[in-house]
């Protein structure tokens, strides 16, 4: 069994600190573990991080927003180098463009959020220039 | 109590750093870092820099900007100039 964690990415000494806890697998959970109001800091300090750390040994992810506040993760992150990306399947427009700005060749995991989220899902793999590695489920008691 | 601070991003956990960005009354950069004595003697003129050179690409001029260092990285500290610089444009926009 793969061992993950889930990360606040706006807690300098977490980030300091990921490729140490033990974990296969790290998300950087821009979702929901940071607070509205320090959404922009944690986009920045992840940016950082991931320039200046030389984090090794662990599969780093990323969990982006929804909406706006995808979009706008995205203006902040679109060079980090991260091994996946985690968007949520709400509407299709909404995530090819969010999919179109992230970086070249990064793998991207569909969060699947609702009810019409295997439709939108269905829809996407019809597209010859989206290629989606896997899927990515939040239960109430976690992963 | 009405806050001056015009942007703040950070906090004053340890490894981080709080930034808080007001307008100043000249077109310079002022900047004032807060730490402790041993902090400042050995790395303050490499933290100051850092904080300019931040600012400085940012092209943003006319502000004051206090930096209260709670044993902070670099990385963590150009991180969070450049998010309460962000704040302070977008707030300055508006007005």
């Amino acid at each position: 069994m793969r061992k993950q964690l889930i990360l606040n990415p706006n807690i300098p000494k977490d980030l300091m600190n990921a490729d140490l806890m033990g974990a296969e697998r790290v998300i950087f959970d821009l979702k929901t573990s940071v607070l509205s109001a320090q959404k922009e800091e944690a986009r920045y300090l992840l940016k950082e991080a991931f320039s200046f750390l030389p984090y090794s040994g662990v599969e780093l992810w990323i969990r982006l927003n929804e909406g706006t506040q995808g979009l706008a993760d995205l203006e902040v992150l679109n060079e980090v180098r991260a091994d996946g990306f985690i968007l949520a399947a709400t509407e299709v427009s909404e995530f090819i463009t969010m999919y179109r700005q992230l970086p070249e060749e990064s793998k991207v995991y569909i969060e699947m959020t609702n009810d019409t989220s295997v439709d939108i899902v269905k829809n996407l793999l019809t597209m010859a220039d989206i290629s989606i590695v896997g899927f990515y489920v939040e239960e109430a008691d976690g992963l | 109590m009405k806050n001056m601070w015009q942007a703040e991003a950070g906090s004053i956990e340890k490894g981080d750093v709080l930034v808080r960005i007001t307008r100043n009354d000249v077109e310079t950069i002022d900047v004032c870092i807060e730490a402790k004595p041993v902090i400042l003697k050995q790395y303050g003129d490499q933290m100051h820099e850092a904080v300019l050179k931040t600012v400085k690409k940012a092209r943003v001029t006319g502000i004051r900007v206090v930096v209260q260092d709670n044993q902070a990285l670099d990385y963590v500290i150009i991180a969070r100039i450049k998010a309460a610089l962000h704040k302070y444009i977008e707030q300055e926009g508006q007005l």
